[in-house]
């Protein structure tokens, strides 16, 4: 080994055990200089590396985990649905991004109620959307539905409190019963039930953003959660 | 040993396997999830993401935790599933933080934009390095990986590993160097 192929082989690999780098080091003094250099530089580059690291990171790992754990029993996609609410109330905590609270909720609330009210059009259509072209929609938010929810008559992609999310109103025998996908907002673990100017609505989690079923006769929404719920996950890539 | 104790009912000797599994779990966690958290933030360069990429990692290693045979090799499994979901991001939605200049390293790692202590220096020139001489480095670096596993995870050659890795540090002494003759004094760590 020269000199020029051992300061190569120090400068990619300064910690590499090569007998031969060894040998050089100790016998010629150029070499031994370079070398602790390397090294001292080395010692910057691994603190540098050292980057603080989230408070409590390995306990919100294990807490995530056991939640997930815990509800293995329930069908997987339940449980993309509203089991990763652990993670995402432990989220609010660290990244201080989806704060929910009662004001949150109302404000959410306020926003579904206002955006189905701006587009009284997408409740009076009749004929059906295929069900690819919904699943299309939904792919554009990482999202894919295993099996039809009924009459799909409305899709379209509409603002959200936090960006851009998907407006969808499914047809059934009690009424018209509206679907708003809101991604990066938070209705909360359990979920919350509303009524807002003659309407009933239903907010609940799914992964980080949230979901509203609403319409103007109970029933009817039930049956449209449980469909989703069923039916509604995310995309595998 | 006794009789007794060799008779283990099913639901026993599951609540055993998934104790020690658990165990097993936690313990490479709770020694891991430094690093990994590291190695996301040099891979991603976005502290919130990098929490989303780790989360994600743990819950995947702890799947697929009967396929870790070797308690050695935990941190480079780890790794490898991490790539993996960082990948997929990839596919999914063009990255937003792709813009190395509108890196704000005050963001990212709680540097003023007016610190010239070495960590800091050190720190932005990582954060600007492409991701060809980075991504060597932090294998190196963080997983402990050497060159030929370097190469094969990243599926080039060793000589050329061997070239960014050699480069990688060149630019990172570069800068130091730089700021050293740009401001006169010499910052050395505490």
């Amino acid at each position: 080994m020269n000199y020029l192929e051992f300061r190569r082989l120090l400068g990619a690999d300064p910690n590499h055990p090569d007998p031969e780098l060894q040998r050089l080091k100790r016998e010629d003094p150029r070499c031994a200089r370079d070398f602790d250099r390397a090294q001292e530089l080395e010692r910057k580059i691994e603190r540098a590396l050292e980057v603080p690291v989230p408070e409590g990171l390995a306990d919100r790992i294990l807490l995530a985990q056991s939640t997930n754990e815990r509800k293995h029993g329930r069908r997987r996609r339940q449980r993309w649905f509203m089991g990763l609410a652990a993670s995402m109330v432990l989220g609010i905590g660290m990244a201080g991004g989806l704060l929910w609270s009662d004001r949150s909720l109302a404000s959410l609330e306020r926003h579904v109620v206002n955006h189905i009210r701006h587009e009284p059009q997408a409740l009076m259509r009749i004929e059906g959307v295929p069900f690819e072209r919904v699943r299309e929609a939904l792919a554009e938010f990482g999202l894919d539905l295993r099996a039809p929810i009924g009459s799909v008559t409305f899709v379209k992609r509409c603002p959200t409190p936090n960006g851009e999310g998907l407006h969808l109103v499914v047809r059934t025998a009690e009424g018209p019963v509206t679907v708003l996908y809101m991604p990066d907002t938070a209705a909360g673990a359990e979920g919350h039930r509303f009524a807002r100017d003659g309407l009933d609505g239903m907010l609940f989690q799914a992964g980080g953003s949230s979901v509203a079923v609403v319409g103007g006769d109970g029933s009817g929404l039930e049956r449209v959660k449980r469909e989703l719920e069923a039916s509604l996950t995310r995309r595998q890539s | 040993m006794h009789q007794a104790t060799v008779f283990y009912s099913d639901s026993v000797a599951k609540k055993d396997d998934m104790s020690t599994k658990r165990a097993q779990f936690e313990a490479l966690t709770r020694s891991l999830s430094t690093d990994i958290y590291r190695y996301a933030v040099w891979l991603c360069r976005d502290p919130h993401l990098a929490q989303d990429l780790v989360q994600e990692t743990f819950l995947r290693a702890w799947r697929a935790i009967d396929s870790l045979r070797d308690e050695k090799a935990a941190k480079g499994w780890l790794i490898t599933i991490l790539r993996r979901e960082h990948a997929r991001l990839y596919e999914r939605k063009t990255p937003q933080f792709t813009d190395v200049d509108g890196l704000d390293l005050e963001d990212v790692f709680e540097h003023a934009p007016d610190d010239r202590t070495e960590v800091a220096v050190l720190r932005r020139a990582m954060a600007q390095l492409p991701d060809k001489y980075r991504e060597p480095l932090i294998l190196q670096v963080i997983g402990g990986y050497s060159c030929e596993e370097i190469a094969e995870t990243l599926e080039i050659s060793k000589s050329a590993v061997m070239t960014q890795l050699y480069r990688a540090r060149q630019k990172l002494k570069a800068k130091l160097d730089g700021d050293e003759q740009r401001t006169g004094t010499v910052h050395e760590l505490p």
